[in-house]
């Protein structure tokens, strides 16, 4: 225990490591929110054109239409070409005329009245994923707020015609105060978009995808100096001095798991004010994040277990702290690109999607982006388990190379 | 007899960084060991140390092998490797209290008697990273004595010190010995260190060339010179 605690003063003795640590990521997303972002979407090198084809044309999906088309989220980067069928939509994709398909199927409206599933197909190709990400957050999430809305709507519906209002009443009822919802929504989007917490400069942004990305990359990176500490600790004198005085390889390896996820955490820690201000979003402004506390603090502590044990791991696996420090930078690098943290993952070949589903980083992503955003629960055990896992194993391995750093004794 | 090495043999990856070394020490003697980089030295201060573990021979204190109780014998050696075993970014104390294997309050007196001993307690609350190579020899030397050792094993203290610091380790290190506490030295120089030993260990090649006391190698040595001595028996020359 005096051990683990002289271990966390020594790692926590930088107090610049320490600070760049903490705000690190904060400063990246803001930048990004506020400088990258806007810089693509001002530029125009965004700008995308898209095909619908609403095969369901009633007026209220034509509403929803029009409404998302000119919300904050894409009035200045999308062009909008109407299709009377899926094959169309398909022929101007395969040409190269429209980065983006939307098809809405027939009976949309309607199933959305009755609660039932709804499903919006967004076709796109590899090229213009990030067009394609963009057109389903926006999607996606005013689908679910104004089906929500429907069925609170239908449910009022039952109630007049329950309490003798006209049925054709009733209809017009629902009809006009759907409509008005969706507009009421969509403008509520627009006005969280240009004074919400996310965005200081007022543009909407997929923050799903980068805060997650940028705090799982902030944490794997942290991983580097704790690669520094190990890596010299183990191949000096100081893990023989630890095994003579009584620490012992057991103990060595207690205190700089434990010390090590704690100094990760640290990275991390500024995701429970950001997750708060998701809640605010969501209770106040009228957002649409199901965040979830309890997830996010396991998903926290497993995202730290996970690159403490890889950093143990890198630095006495190696032969000296130089070759462990490069690989451990060049492995944080790898593993953002191929689990879709640098660039989405719909746009990486399929082969390096493959390989970034067995990576950490992938795990710890999808972990703190369901957590923060999207709770869901099967989703959730899914990478909680995975992330599980790769800690086991690279405990495992931590511990064998330690081990084998102090054979003998 | 207080220590005795049988046959100790190791090698890593199949070359041979040790073979059949043997030598014996009483309480309060002070062993000197002498040979080129690579001659085996820092391996068999290791195996004494019990940090390593010989692929042949035994190790006895006070006649009862060790090798398979090794937690318990480790609490009568200390070590003073050849690098800076310390935590740079904690001060002195927080090292001495590190490294220590005492509880909570024992712990403390025993650092600060230590640092006492070893003049400390002016540096006692700066941190390691501050202190010139020296000191930071001297605290590498406080953290070793922290258990009261019986055996002391000294890989290489004087390299990089002043004479100033020499002069003070030196001290230090023949006031141990006369209060009965046995050493094993290593060091390059003879002349460094051979006021302070009582017997000589030299390897070459990880075998033992020569062993025996301080008179009978000043003996051989008269009319030759002592590093010369020493570099003819290294080398394998009839001087």
């Amino acid at each position: 225990m005096r051990f683990l605690v002289f271990d966390l003063k020594r790692i926590f003795s930088g107090k610049t490591l320490v600070l760049l640590c903490l705000l690190s990521p904060i400063i990246v997303v803001f930048i990004f929110s506020t400088v990258i972002s806007p810089m693509l979407y001002t530029a125009g090198g965004l700008r995308f054109n898209l095909a619908i084809c609403d095969e369901d044309g009633s007026e209220g999906v034509q509403e929803f239409i029009s409404q998302m088309l000119n919300s904050q989220a894409l009035k200045d980067l999308v062009t909008s070409y109407p299709v009377k069928t899926e094959e169309d939509g398909v022929a101007m994709l395969e040409s190269g005329d429209i980065s983006v398909f939307v098809h809405v199927p027939a009976g949309l409206f309607e199933s959305m009245r009755t609660g039932e599933a709804v499903k919006v197909d967004i076709i796109s190709t590899k090229a213009h994923a990030l067009e394609a990400n963009l057109t389903s957050m926006t999607l996606k999430s005013s689908l679910e707020i104004v089906g929500k809305s429907q069925n609170v709507m239908e449910a009022a519906r039952l109630l007049l015609i329950d309490k003798g209002v006209d049925e054709a009443q009733a209809d017009e009822y629902l009809t006009e105060s759907t409509n008005d919802a969706i507009t009421r929504y969509m403008s509520r989007r627009e006005t969280l978009g240009d004074g919400g917490p996310i965005s200081p400069v007022g543009e909407y942004l997929p923050v799903e995808y980068y805060i997650s990305a940028i705090f799982s990359i902030f944490a794997a990176l942290a991983m580097l100096p704790l690669i520094h500490f190990s890596a010299a600790d183990s191949s000096g004198a100081i893990l023989r001095r630890g095994l003579l005085c009584g620490i012992g390889t057991g103990g060595f390896f207690a205190a700089r798991i434990v010390s090590g996820a704690i100094f990760v955490l640290l990275v991390l820690t500024m995701l429970f004010p950001t997750s708060l201000l998701l809640k605010l979003a969501d209770t106040v402004l009228g957002g649409s994040y199901a965040n979830n506390f309890a997830a996010l603090a396991v998903s926290l502590v497993l995202s730290a277990l996970c690159f403490s044990a890889l950093a143990l791991t890198v630095a006495v696996w190696l032969p000296n702290e130089n070759t462990a420090l490069w690989t451990g930078f060049f492995l944080v690098i790898g593993m953002a690109a191929f689990c879709g943290a640098l660039i989405p993952e719909g746009a990486l070949p399929k082969w390096a999607s493959l390989i970034g589903r067995w990576l950490p980083i992938r795990s710890t992503m999808r972990l703190l982006s369901v957590s923060l955003f999207d709770f869901d629960r099967q989703i959730f055990l899914q990478d909680a388990l995975k992330a599980l896992g790769f800690s086991a194993l690279l405990l495992l391995l931590g511990w064998l190379g330690l081990n084998r750093r102090g054979s003998g004794a | 007899m207080f220590i005795k090495a049988e046959g100790l043999s190791k090698k890593y990856g199949g070359v041979s960084a040790l073979s059949g070394v043997s030598f014996s020490l009483e309480r309060g003697e002070v062993l000197g060991l002498f040979g080129l980089n690579g001659s085996g030295k820092s391996t068999l201060l290791d195996i004494l140390a019990l940090a390593a573990r010989p692929d042949e021979g035994k190790i006895c204190f006070d006649g009862a092998e060790v090798l398979y109780k090794t937690a318990q014998a480790r609490r009568r050696i200390g070590y003073v490797p050849q690098e800076i075993a310390l935590f740079e970014e904690l001060t002195v104390r927080e090292n001495l209290l590190c490294w220590s294997r005492l509880p909570g309050k024992k712990a403390k007196e025993r650092a600060d008697e230590t640092a006492e001993k070893l003049n400390l307690t002016d540096f006692y609350k700066k941190k390691v990273s501050a202190l010139s190579g020296g000191m930071k020899r001297r605290v590498n030397l406080a953290v070793a004595l922290l258990g009261q050792p019986e055996l002391l094993v000294l890989d290489e203290p004087f390299a990089g010190v002043d004479a100033d610091n020499t002069d003070w380790i030196e001290t230090k290190l023949r006031e141990m010995a006369d209060g009965g506490v046995a050493q094993i030295v290593s060091g390059h120089s003879p002349d460094q260190i051979m006021p302070l030993i009582d017997s000589i260990l030299v390897l070459s090649r990880g075998e033992s060339v020569w062993y025996g006391s301080k008179e009978t190698f000043l003996a051989e040595a008269e009319g030759v010179g002592v590093n010369r001595k020493m570099q003819g028996i290294i080398r394998g020359e009839a001087l």
